[in-house]
C-alpha cells in the first residue's frame, strides 16, 4: 500500500474528509441519503491513488473501508470476492429480531453474499466505506448491480460509496442510482507538484530531462511517470532527435494505446488513435466541424449518413472517456492531459501537418462566423482569431498578432469587445503561446476602449 | 461490452421525474374555491338568496405574470406583445383538481377539450363528444331526436367534411340549427331527471389559448346565438377554462362577462418554494432558492432542471451563486447538449420540429422523423408508447389530453400533440445553435418532413389542423430556403390577413420572425412592414403607425423607394381605422397617384373603391358613387370577385342613404349571393358575409319588414362573432337595438346599444356614435329629454371630432327635437340650421324630412298647428324626393295628424295643406295628398266640408 502522501488532490481530499467526519457521527443526525462520491479522469490520472488515500484516511477515522477492484472483461459480481474476506459472517438462522437478512431474491451470487455482510458491518460499525476502483460506466449490469446494492441496503444506511471510473456518471446512471452524487474530475497536477512527483520518480534527472518531461507530460501523472522511467538511467538524452523519437513512442505506446485507448479491442485502437489526434487539434469542436474535418483530413472515418456525425461525438467520449461536453466552451474537447500530450505529438512529429491543419480550421471559423449568431458567433469569431495565431509560424506570432485581430475592427464593438473578453481569459490559449502570451495580452488590451 | 439497452426497460428509459410539483394545497384551494363560490350555483332552488347576484359559471386559471395587464393594454405598450411564457404548472393543477373532483362528485359528466389537439377543434364533432358523456352519465337517457338529425344530415352530406356537390350554408347554420332544436328537445326530456343539486356538466379545456387563434372558440358553439363556451340548455353548467393569459375584457367573446367568469390565477414558484424543493432534494439551500428564483423567474420546468442538476453534481450551489443568467441557461441544458442519451436527442428533434413558440407537433411526426433517422447509438429506434412516456416526465413538455375523458383524466388516450414550453425550447434551441450552427442538421431534418408531407395525400381536417400544417411546412421550408420560404409566408400571410384570420397571420408571422437573426437587412425591414399591417388588422392602428414611421427612419432609401405604395396603403389603412378620414383621403389618393404611374389598372380600381367608402363616411354620397361605379366597372369585367361583392354592397348602402331603397336590395341580395359563393369556394370569410346581412337589415327595417331584418341580424352576428369582429358586433348590437325601440322594447333597446358602444368604445367611432345615438332615442321615447340632450351632444361632439357629417346631421336632427323639448329654442334652432346645412350639402332628404317632421310634432304639441302642417308637408315634400314608400309613411302620418284635430279644424287645415302642396309645385308628381285632403273634405260631413271661399281656389 502506497503511504505516501497523493500529490495535489488536496481538494478532493477536503470535501470527502468532510463527508467521512460526518459518517463517523451517530446516526440520529443524518436523515439525508449519503451521497455516492464519483472520482473520474482519464487513464493514468491517478484516481487509483487517490482511492487508496483515501481509505488510508477513512481506516484512519476508524471507519471499515472495503476495496474492490473491478476487473476488465469480468463481471462487477466478482468484486465480491475481494469484499468477502473483511465482512463479518453473518449467522446462518438469524434470531428473530435480526436486520440483516438474506439479500433480494435473484441477485447475483457475490451480492446475494456481499449484502448480509454488508448489513452486518454497518450494523457492528456503525458505518462503513466501500471503495470501487475501474468501475465502467458504460457497463449496464454493473450499474443493475449498484442498484441492486444500494437498494437492498436502503439510502438510509451509513455506507459510503467510493467509486473511481474513467468517464462522468452518465445522467441516466444518476437518475436510476436516486442518490446524491459527488462528481469529481482529478485533472493534471499543477507544476510544482509534477516536479514533485517527477522527483518521487527520477530524482537525478539532468536539467533538460526534466525540463522536457515537465514539458510533455503538462501534469499528466501517466506521462510523467513513463517519461521519469524513461529518462532515469540517463541513456535518453531529450537535445537527441532519435532519443526524443523514442520517448515519444514511449508515451504513445504506454500512455496512449495501454492507457487511454487500453480499453478498447485492440484491432481497433489505431483507427481511434488516428481520429483523436485529429481531435486534439481544435480548441472545442461539435458534429458539424467534425463531419467537415473528417472529411477534409481522415476519410476513412467518413460516415455514411450525416446524422451518424451528430452521435460521433458521444460515441468516441464513451468508449474512450479521452472527449467530455464542456458547457462553458459549447463544444466537445479533448481532455486536457490527453490534447497536451497529443499535441506535443503533432508538434514534434507533423509540425507542418499541424499547421495546415490549424489553417484550415481558421478557414473553417471564418465562414463559420458568417452564418452562426449570438453567443455562437462570438465563439467563432475568437476561435478564428485563435487559430489564425497558432497557425503562424511561431517565430512570426509576435509581429502577426495586430493583423491577425484588425479584422475585429470590422465588428460592432459591442461584439469586438466581447471576443477580446474571451480571449484574454482563454487559459488554453496563454498556455499555448506560451512565452508570448504576453506580448498578445497586449495587442488584446489595446483594442480596447481607454478607461474614461 | 454490454450496451446499454439491456437494463430492464422500465428502468432505463424511465426518466425518474423529480417529485411532481407539489405546492401543499392548491389543487384543493382551488377546488375548495370552486365548491365555495360557484355552490350557489348548484342549488337547485331558484329562490336561493344569492340567485339575484350574476353568476359566475366560469373558472379562468392563468398564469399570474399576466394577471397585472389584459392583452389589450399590453398591446398598448410600445412594442408588440410577445408571447407568454406559461408554464406555471395549470395543466398539472388541472388534473389534480379533476382528480379530487372525480372523487366527490365520481358520476358528473366531464368533457374535455386539449387546445393543442387542432383536430379535435372542429364543432360538430365537439358536440358529440358533449353528448356522448351526457348518454354516459345520465344513462338510459339518450339524445335520440339529436342522433335522428344527425344521421339524417351525415346522409345528406352536410355534416364535415361537406360532400362534393353540396350547397355549405355559411357557418352551416341551418345544420346547427337543425341539430341544436333536436338537442334542445332531448335535453328537455333529461332535465326532469337530472339531479337536483350540484353540477350537470363541467366543460373542461385546457390551453385555451391555442383556441383563441382563427377560427377560435366561438366556432365550436352549436346553438346560434350562443357563445362560447356553450350550456347546451343545462342547468348549473361549470366551466374550468386553462390559459396562460386573463381573459382579454376587450375580445368580443368576453367582454361583458366579468360576472360570469371567476379568474384565478398561478403563480410562479416562490423563493420560498423553490427553496423547500432544495431542502427535499437534500442540499443546504441557504439563498439558493432566491437565487434560483431571480434566475428562473419561479417557472417550474427551469427550477426542476436546476434542482437536478445541483441535486446530481452538474452544479453546485456556489456556482449558482455566481453563474451569470447566459451561463446558467447553457448549463442547464449541458445534460442535452451532451447528449449522452436518447432522450436528449428526441427533445433536441422535438425543438427543431417545433415551428413556433405556441405551435404543438403532431406526436406521429416527432416519431416518423426519428424513425427515419440513425437512432441514438446502441438503441433501436423508439416506439410511440415509450417516446411518450420518456417526454412526459420532462417537466416542459406539454402533452395533449384526448378529449374522451370517460375514465379520468389521469387515464388519458394516447396524446396527439407535443409541444415545448417556450422556456425550454429556448435553451433547446440554443444547444442546437451549439451543435449546428449553419443549420446542415436542422436543414436534413426539415428536408426529412417536408418529403413526408410531399408523400401524404391532402385530408379533409379542420380548419385548425390545416393552420397548423401550413405553419409546420413553413418552418421548414424557411429553414431550407429562406428566400423559399419567405415566398410561401406571403402566399399565406396575404390570405390569412384577408379572410379575418389574424390568429394564424400572427403565428405564421412568429415562424418567420424566429428567424430573423440570420434576416437579410432588406428582410427584416419586410417582416416590419408585416408586422405593422398584422398590427392594423389586430385592431392596433397607432402602434402600426409607429412602427411604419420607425421603419421609414431606419430602413434604407432604396429599400424604402420599393416599398413606397405599400407603406402609404398602410399608412391609409392606419388613418382610416383611427378615423383620421381626411388624412385617409390624402394617403389613398397617394397610393392612386403611385399605382397609375405603375400602370396597375387593378390597384388603381381597388383604391377608388376604397376611397369611395371613405367620401360615404364624410357624408359625400354622390362623390362615393362615383369612385365605387369606377371601381365596379374594372371589377365586373376582370378584377377580383370578391372585391366585385363588397363594392355591390358598399353601393347598396349607399342607395339606401339616397332613398333608392329598391335599387339598393338588388345590389345587395346580389352582393350576399357572391359572397356566399366565394365562401363555399373558401375564398371568402365569414365577415364578408355579415357584411352583406348587416347592410340588408336596414333596408328591410325601412321597408318595415321587422321579422326579416331581424332574421339577418341574426345571421350578421353569427358571421362576427365568429371571426371576433368588435365593430360588426357593435353595429349589429345598435341595429337591434333599433329593432326593440321600434317594438317598444325599450329597456331592451338601450342594453343593447350600451353594449354595443362598450364594445367598441375608443376604438370605432362611427359605431360608437351610432350607440350613443341610438340611446338618445331610447332615452327620448322614454320622455327623459335631458339624458336625451346629453347623449345626442356627445354623439354630435363625437361626430365632428372624425368629420362624420353625416352621423352629425342626424345627432343635430334628434339633439333637436330633445333641446326644443326642454324648451331650449335657440339652441334647438342652431342645432337645425346646422343638420340642414350639412344634409342639404349631401342631399340627405330623408334627414331634412325627419327634421321638419320634429318641428311639426313640437309645433303640434304646443297647438301651434298651422305651423306644424307647415313642417309636415315640408317633411313630405323631402320624403318624395329621397323615397316613395317614406313619402307615403310621411303622408299616412299627416293625415293621421290632420284626422286627430277638432272635426270643425279639419277642412281648413286640409284645405291649406292641399294649397301648400300645390304651391310647392308637387302636386302634378305627387298627387296622393292632395287627392288624399279632397277626399276628407268630400268625406266630412255636411257643414264641416270646403270652406267658403275656399272652393275652387287652384
Amino acid at each position: 500500500m502506497n503511504t505516501k502522501p497523493v500529490i495535489n488532490r488536496e481538494d478532493e481530499q477536503r470535501q470527502i474528509s468532510t463527508i467521512l467526519q460526518a459518517l463517523r457521527q451517530p446516526r440520529g443526525t443524518q436523515d439525508q441519503p449519503w451521497p455516492i462520491v464519483h472520482l473520474f479522469g482519464v487513464a493514468g490520472i491517478g484516481k487509483t491513488t487517490l482511492l487508496r488515500q483515501i481509505q488510508q484516511q477513512a481506516r484512519a477515522l476508524g471507519l471499515p473501508a472495503l476495496w474492490g477492484a473491478v476487473q476488465p472483461g469480468e463481471h462487477i459480481d466478482a468484486v465480491a470476492s475481494q469484499l468477502l474476506p473483511d465482512l463479518p459472517s453473518p449467522p446462518l438462522s438469524p434470531s428473530p429480531g435480526e436486520e440483516h437478512g438474506s439479500a433480494p431474491h435473484h441477485s447475483p451470487p457475490g451480492l446475494a453474499q456481499l449484502i448480509p455482510g454488508l448489513r452486518l458491518l454497518v450494523h457492528q460499525q456503525g458505518a462503513a466505506v466501500l471503495l470501487l476502483d475501474d468501475v465502467e460506466i458504460g457497463d449496464a449490469s454493473q450499474l443493475r448491480w449498484l442498484v441492486a446494492l444500494l437498494d437492498a441496503l436502503g439510502k438510509q444506511a451509513p455506507l459510503l460509496l467510493v467509486q473511481t471510473a474513467a468517464g462522468p456518471l452518465p445522467w441516466s446512471w444518476q437518475t436510476v442510482l436516486n442518490r446524491p452524487v459527488l462528481p469529481l474530475e482529478l485533472g493534471p497536477l499543477d507544476h510544482v507538484s509534477s516536479a514533485l512527483l517527477l522527483e518521487r520518480h527520477a530524482p537525478t534527472l539532468a536539467p533538460e530531462a526534466r525540463a522536457l518531461a515537465l514539458d510533455w507530460a503538462d501534469g499528466y501523472p501517466l506521462a510523467l511517470v513513463v517519461l521519469a522511467a524513461a529518462l532515469r538511467d540517463g541513456t535518453l538524452d531529450p537535445r537527441q532527435p532519435a532519443d526524443r523519437a523514442r520517448l515519444r513512442e514511449q508515451l504513445t505506446e504506454r500512455v496512449l494505446r495501454q492507457g487511454v485507448l487500453g480499453a478498447l479491442p485492440p484491432e481497433e485502437r489505431p483507427a481511434i488513435e488516428t481520429l483523436l489526434r485529429l481531435l486534439a487539434v481544435p480548441r472545442r469542436f461539435t458534429a458539424m466541424l467534425l463531419q467537415d474535418l473528417i472529411e477534409q483530413f481522415a476519410p476513412e472515418w467518413r460516415q455514411g449518413a450525416p446524422f451518424a456525425y451528430f452521435f460521433l461525438p458521444q460515441q468516441l467520449a464513451d468508449r474512450t472517456h479521452a472527449l467530455r461536453w464542456q458547457s462553458e466552451r459549447a463544444g466537445y474537447v479533448v481532455v486536457a492531459p490527453v490534447r497536451h500530450l497529443l499535441q506535443v505529438l503533432w508538434q514534434e512529429e507533423a509540425p507542418a501537418r499541424w499547421q495546415e491543419i490549424l489553417r484550415w480550421l481558421a478557414a473553417f471559423q471564418e465562414r463559420l462566423t458568417e452564418q452562426a449568431n449570438g453567443p455562437e458567433r462570438i465563439r467563432s469569431l475568437a476561435d478564428q482569431l485563435a487559430y489564425r495565431l497558432l497557425g503562424e509560424e511561431p517565430t512570426r506570432r509576435v509581429e502577426q498578432m495586430p493583423s491577425v485581430l484588425a479584422s475585429l475592427r470590422q465588428e460592432p464593438q459591442a461584439v469586438s469587445l466581447q471576443v477580446v473578453a474571451d480571449l484574454q481569459q482563454d487559459q488554453d490559449l496563454q498556455a499555448a503561446l506560451g512565452e508570448q502570451a504576453s506580448a498578445w495580452q497586449a495587442a488584446l488590451r489595446a483594442l480596447q476602449p481607454p478607461p474614461s | 461490452m454490454e450496451q446499454q439497452q439491456d437494463l430492464p426497460r422500465g428502468r432505463w428509459w424511465s426518466w425518474q421525474a423529480p417529485k411532481p410539483f407539489s405546492r401543499p394545497g392548491t389543487p384543493e384551494r382551488v377546488l375548495a374555491f370552486l365548491l365555495e363560490e360557484l355552490s350557489w350555483v348548484w342549488q337547485a332552488s331558484p329562490a336561493s338568496p344569492r340567485a339575484p347576484r350574476p353568476s359566475p359559471w366560469i373558472i379562468w386559471l392563468h398564469d399570474q405574470d399576466q394577471e397585472a395587464e389584459a392583452p389589450a393594454a399590453a398591446a398598448a405598450a410600445a412594442a408588440p406583445a410577445s408571447p407568454s411564457t406559461g408554464g406555471c404548472g395549470k395543466s398539472t393543477l388541472l388534473r389534480q383538481v379533476l382528480a379530487l373532483l372525480r372523487q366527490q362528485h365520481p358520476r358528473l359528466p366531464i368533457v374535455l377539450l386539449d387546445g393543442l389537439e387542432a383536430a379535435a377543434q372542429e364543432r360538430f364533432r365537439w358536440v358529440r363528444q358533449v353528448v356522448a358523456q351526457l348518454e354516459a352519465a345520465y344513462a338510459p337517457w339518450r339524445a335520440n331526436r339529436f342522433h335522428a338529425v344527425w344521421a339524417r344530415r351525415q346522409a345528406e352530406g352536410r355534416l364535415p367534411p361537406v360532400a362534393a356537390g353540396v350547397r355549405r350554408q355559411v357557418l352551416d347554420l341551418d345544420t346547427r340549427t337543425q341539430l341544436w332544436a333536436a338537442l334542445a328537445q332531448d335535453i328537455a326530456a333529461l332535465r326532469p331527471h337530472l339531479p337536483a343539486e350540484g353540477p350537470t356538466l363541467l366543460v373542461v379545456v385546457d390551453h385555451l389559448e391555442q383556441l383563441q387563434l382563427q377560427p377560435g372558440p366561438q366556432a365550436l358553439v352549436l346553438a346560434p346565438g350562443e357563445r362560447f363556451p356553450e350550456r347546451f340548455g343545462l342547468p348549473r353548467v361549470i366551466a374550468l377554462l386553462v390559459s396562460r393569459q386573463p381573459p382579454d375584457w376587450q375580445q368580443p367573446l368576453w367582454w361583458g362577462r366579468q360576472s360570469e367568469i371567476v379568474t384565478v390565477p398561478l403563480p410562479p414558484w416562490s423563493a420560498a418554494e423553490i427553496g423547500h424543493l432544495l431542502l427535499e432534494g437534500g442540499l443546504q439551500a441557504g439563498t439558493a432558492g432566491e437565487r434560483l428564483h431571480g434566475l428562473t423567474g419561479g417557472h417550474p420546468a427551469l427550477v426542476q432542471l436546476a434542482c437536478e442538476q445541483l441535486a446530481q453534481g452538474g452544479l453546485s450551489l456556489e456556482e449558482l451563486q455566481r453563474l451569470e443568467p447566459a451561463a446558467f441557461a447553457s448549463r442547464l441544458l449541458a445534460q442535452v447538449a451532451a447528449l449522452e442519451e436518447p432522450r436528449s436527442w428526441w427533445l433536441l428533434v422535438l425543438a427543431h420540429l417545433q415551428p413556433a413558440a405556441d405551435v404543438p407537433v403532431p406526436a406521429w411526426r416527432l416519431l416518423s422523423v426519428l424513425q427515419q433517422l440513425p437512432p441514438f447509438p446502441g438503441q433501436e429506434p423508439p416506439e410511440a408508447e415509450q417516446l411518450l412516456e420518456a417526454l412526459a416526465r420532462v417537466l416542459g413538455v406539454r402533452l395533449s389530453q384526448r378529449g374522451n375523458d370517460a375514465a379520468g383524466p389521469d387515464a388519458d388516450g394516447e396524446p396527439g400533440w407535443l409541444a415545448l414550453q417556450p422556456e425550454l425550447r429556448q435553451l433547446l434551441r440554443q444547444a442546437w445553435e451549439q451543435h449546428d450552427p449553419d443549420r446542415r442538421f436542422r436543414r436534413a431534418l426539415s428536408r426529412l418532413v417536408i418529403a413526408s408531407a410531399a408523400l401524404q395525400q391532402e385530408q379533409a381536417r379542420s380548419e385548425a389542423a390545416w393552420q397548423a400544417s401550413r405553419v409546420e411546412l413553413l418552418h421548414h421550408q424557411l429553414t431550407l430556403d429562406l428566400e423559399e420560404g419567405l415566398r410561401h409566408f406571403q402566399q399565406l400571410f396575404g390570405p390569412a390577413t384577408v379572410g379575418w384570420r389574424s390568429g394564424f397571420a400572427r403565428i405564421l408571422l412568429e415562424t418567420v420572425r424566429e428567424e430573423e437573426p440570420i434576416l437579410t437587412p432588406a428582410q427584416r425591414w419586410q417582416l416590419r412592414l408585416w408586422e405593422a399591417q398584422l398590427l392594423r388588422i389586430e385592431e392596433q392602428p397607432q402602434l402600426a403607425q409607429t412602427l411604419l414611421a420607425r421603419l421609414q427612419q431606419e430602413a434604407d432609401p432604396s429599400w424604402l423607394a420599393t416599398q413606397q405604395e405599400a407603406l402609404c396603403y398602410e399608412f391609409a389603412r392606419c388613418s382610416l381605422q383611427q378615423q383620421q378620414l381626411l388624412q385617409t383621403i390624402h394617403y389613398y389618393t397617394q397610393c392612386l397617384e403611385l399605382a397609375r404611374r405603375r400602370g396597375n389598372e387593378e390597384k388603381v380600381s381597388t383604391l377608388q373603391g376604397q376611397l369611395g367608402y371613405v367620401y360615404r363616411r364624410l357624408g359625400q354620397w354622390d362623390e362615393a358613387l362615383r369612385c365605387y361605379q369606377a371601381s365596379l366597372a374594372y371589377h365586373r369585367q376582370q378584377g377580383s370577385r370578391a372585391w366585385y361583392a363588397n363594392l355591390l354592397n358598399s353601393i347598396g348602402h349607399v342607395s339606401r342613404l339616397q332613398g333608392r331603397i329598391d335599387e339598393a336590395l338588388r345590389y345587395c341580395l346580389l352582393g350576399l349571393r357572391v359572397r356566399e359563393e366565394l365562401w363555399r369556394q373558401g375564398k371568402w370569410n365569414e365577415r364578408a358575409v355579415g357584411l352583406s346581412h348587416s347592410t340588408l337589415a336596414p333596408l328591410y327595417l325601412a321597408t318595415g319588414d321587422l321579422p326579416q331584418a331581424e332574421q339577418h341580424l341574426r345571421q350578421a352576428w353569427e358571421c362576427y362573432a365568429q371571426v371576433g369582429d368588435r365593430s360588426g358586433l357593435a353595429a349589429t348590437l345598435n341595429r337591434l337595438g333599433q329593432v326593440a325601440l321600434l317594438k317598444g322594447q325599450l329597456e331592451e333597446a338601450d342594453t343593447l346599444s350600451t353594449q354595443a358602444e362598450a364594445l367598441v368604445s375608443g376604438f370605432d367611432a362611427e359605431v360608437s356614435i351610432a350607440s350613443q345615438l341610438m340611446r338618445g332615442r331610447v332615452a327620448a321615447a322614454q320622455g327623459d329629454w335631458p339624458t336625451a340632450v346629453g347623449r345626442f351632444q356627445r354623439a354630435c361632439e363625437q361626430a365632428r371630432q372624425v368629420q362624420d357629417r353625416a352621423q352629425l346631421a342626424t345627432g343635430l336632427v334628434e339633439l333637436m327635437g330633445a333641446l326644443e323639448q326642454l324648451g331650449r329654442h335657440e339652441e334647438a334652432e342652431a342645432a337645425w340650421q346646422e343638420a340642414r346645412a350639412i344634409a342639404e350639402e349631401a342631399g340627405d332628404r330623408w334627414l331634412l324630412g325627419h327634421g321638419e317632421e320634429i318641428w311639426g310634432n313640437l309645433a303640434l304639441a304646443e297647438k301651434r298647428v298651422e305651423e306644424a302642417f307647415q313642417h309636415y308637408v315640408a317633411s313630405c315634400a323631402w320624403m318624395a324626393q329621397h323615397h316613395l314608400l317614406a313619402y307615403h309613411q310621411a303622408q299616412r302620418r299627416l293625415l293621421e295628424r290632420l284626422l286627430a284635430l277638432p272635426l270643425e279644424a279639419i277642412p281648413a287645415m286640409a284645405q291649406r295643406v292641399q294649397e301648400d302642396w300645390r304651391q310647392r309645385g308637387l302636386t302634378g308628381r305627387y298627387p296622393e295628398l292632395e287627392q288624399a285632403c279632397e277626399e276628407i273634405l268630400q268625406l266630412l260631413p255636411a257643414g264641416l266640408g270646403r270652406q267658403e271661399g275656399q272652393e275652387g281656389d287652384r
